[in-house]
């Protein structure tokens, strides 16, 4: 087992050199000079060069990137050049809302899914079958922003139940948060539900063929016990690794979803720093959001060593 | 020896053997057999021809503004409305269908050939030059479709041509990673092996022989890939990072309307046919994996 998780960590550090590499050098491929174009078409050379100086961009490239990785690993992201503030504090601010709607987008796909993958899985080509296809087809091809404005439209707009956009912490008011947070939320939870039911349909349906399914219902089980007790245990193995995809692809939702409902967050955080040229930030949250995405890439192999130890033996 | 086989006989074989080999074939016609595979065809179809003959359709010059109709409602005059500046949303909304397609067309054709052949060398030399791709690839691989796209905008600024070139990017490892797994399998069959017994050079056994073979799982990669492009596409377009306006894109159209809320056929156009391109294009690239492998058939 151990040396499964150490041989995945170790596989995992070329693709985070490369990543790195990769987002370090979206300032290398600004066009023209980085230093003259933040500077504005009215500075001086002397201004151009003490900015120069100030982002480390008279040093040469290599020397450049190692200081940048090695404040990287200590926590230390550079400084907004919009805002002055350190990028770590700003990625702090941004994190909370984003997990915060991330978390319950989630709950809502898992349940869902769930759900939805069982009722599909255990009455194959019934209406409930072909019902879930249509949804999952709709689920994956329709974008987020098309679903949340065409619900931003009735439920905010025409009906007026709930706020047009904006965010109350959870923790401030339970209540008023969580109506600015259900829309959202749903959005990116039920596509994502869309997906998951898919994968737990074939995989139900695959365990409802085996023996041991056929002695439980001989036994005289009740269909719902063979289901729950049986076919969803040995059912969602396979499925581990797609949830935790999945809440990778919820990260990335988020960033258009928080667009659409004018939530603060990561997404409109690294967005608002393109539309800025604000590039310290943009490297920064695009730094830790891949960094996030391989944890969970690797998180999601070693589960499934733990869970099916064939996969161990490589 | 001599040959004993006539030429009508040995047209007859070869007739027979294409008709037998050509997986392309039997594929597509299988997927047009499946209904979800002919409704996605004809969707598909019929939008992409809308797209392109755009210029001939639109009623109006998509930038043009149209003096005292702002902000109006589906007409005779103007079908899907205008918008907050006067403009034809019809008119825009094919146009910008238009330049999605012809962004993800370019993307996943030039860098989908791309990525193809990096992963047939890859396969075909192993080696050193195998494992650099490879590790490059998955690190890509790490970065969801959008973000990639989104940090490949960041450094080189929004606008069609980045957007094409972003995304392109963005597909690569999927086509060198398919391109490297065919050439690994198809490499070790005997008509490469007999290929090669002929002193035909690499080159001509890459992309003469594997290459006609390796083809239909990357046509079907090609046009999964192409749902994701336009996707990719318009939300870069909504975030403000694709299409600079006043030229129209889906995604961009959509951002505009927004701020329109109370106009609803600023958004429910554009979005409908964005979504329902999508899900032709969903649902034909099912149809074509359930074709091309039996065992995905529904049971």
């Amino acid at each position: 087992m151990l040396v499964h998780v150490l041989r995945r960590l170790l596989q995992s550090l070329p693709v985070l050199l490369f990543a790195s590499i990769f987002v370090f050098s979206i300032l290398q491929m600004v066009p023209g000079d980085p230093a003259t174009n933040l500077a504005g078409p009215d500075a001086s050379d002397e201004d151009v060069e003490i900015i120069r100086k100030r982002l480390g961009l008279d040093r040469s490239v290599p020397e450049q990137y190692m200081s940048w990785v090695g404040n990287a690993l200590t926590g230390d992201l550079g400084t907004s050049f919009r805002s002055s503030r350190p990028v770590t504090e700003l990625l702090r601010s941004a994190l909370t809302p984003t997990l915060e709607l991330t978390l319950v987008a989630f709950t809502i796909e898992l349940v869902v899914g769930t759900i939805l993958g069982v009722m599909a899985g255990t009455r194959l080509r019934s209406a409930w079958d072909w019902g879930l296809s249509a949804f999952t087809m709709a689920g994956i091809a329709i974008p987020h922003f098309v679903l949340g404005l065409v619900l931003l439209y009735f439920v905010s707009f025409r009906l007026g139940w709930l706020p047009v956009g904006g965010r109350v912490p959870l923790t401030e008011d339970p209540i008023e948060g969580l109506r600015y947070l259900i829309l959202p939320a749903l959005v990116l939870g039920v596509t994502g539900a869309a997906v998951l039911a898919r994968f737990v349909r074939t995989s139900i349906a695959q365990v409802m063929n085996q023996d041991y399914i056929r002695t439980a219902r001989a036994k005289g089980l009740r269909g719902r016990s063979v289901v729950i007790h049986h076919a969803l245990r040995n059912g969602l193995v396979p499925i581990v690794t797609v949830i935790a995809l999945q809440f990778a692809a919820l990260l990335t939702g988020s960033v258009v979803v928080e667009n659409v409902f004018s939530r603060p967050g990561v997404g409109r955080l690294v967005v608002g720093a393109i539309q800025a040229r604000d590039y310290p930030v943009v490297q920064g949250v695009l730094l830790f959001l891949v960094f996030g995405f391989i944890v969970i890439n690797l998180a999601a192999d070693i589960m499934y060593g733990v869970l099916d130890p064939r996969i161990r033996v490589h | 020896m001599q040959k004993t086989t006539s030429l009508p006989q040995a047209l007859e074989l070869r007739r027979n053997s294409r008709t037998r080999d050509s997986l392309f074939l039997t594929t597509l016609l299988e997927t047009v057999r499946n209904p979800m595979g002919a409704i996605g065809l004809f969707i598909v179809l019929a939008l992409v021809v809308v797209g392109f003959a755009a210029p001939f359709i639109a009623p109006y010059d998509p930038v043009d503004q149209i003096r005292g109709h702002r902000l109006e409602g589906p007409s005779m005059e103007f079908w899907f409305g205008t918008d907050e500046f006067s403009r034809d949303i019809f008119s825009r909304t094919i146009y910008g269908l238009r330049a999605s397609l012809l962004v993800s067309i370019f993307a996943i054709g030039f860098f989908g050939a791309l990525g193809t052949i990096a992963g047939f060398m890859a396969g075909y030399f192993r080696g050193l030059l195998d494992t650099i791709l490879m590790r490059f690839v998955d690190s890509m691989l790490a970065f969801p479709g959008l973000l990639l796209a989104i940090a490949i905008l960041a450094a080189l600024g929004a606008g069609i041509q980045n957007v094409a070139l972003a995304i392109g990017i963005g597909s690569f490892p999927r086509f060198a990673r398919i391109g490297r797994a065919q050439m690994l399998s198809e490499g070790s069959r005997d008509y490469v092996m007999a290929a090669r017994v002929t002193c035909a050079g690499e080159l001509r056994i890459i992309f003469r022989h594997v290459a006609i073979n390796a083809l239909p799982p990357l046509l079907v990669q090609g046009a999964l890939s192409m749902a994701g492009a336009i996707l990719i596409e318009a939300s870069l377009g909504y975030l403000g990072l694709g299409t600079e306006p006043p030229q129209p894109s889906l995604g961009n159209l959509i951002n505009g309307a927004r701020a329109h809320l109370d106009q609803w056929s600023y958004f429910a156009f554009p979005g409908t046919i964005l979504a329902l391109f999508l899900v032709g294009l969903n649902m034909l690239a099912d149809a074509t994996n359930e074709a091309m492998d039996p065992h995905r058939r529904r049971r």
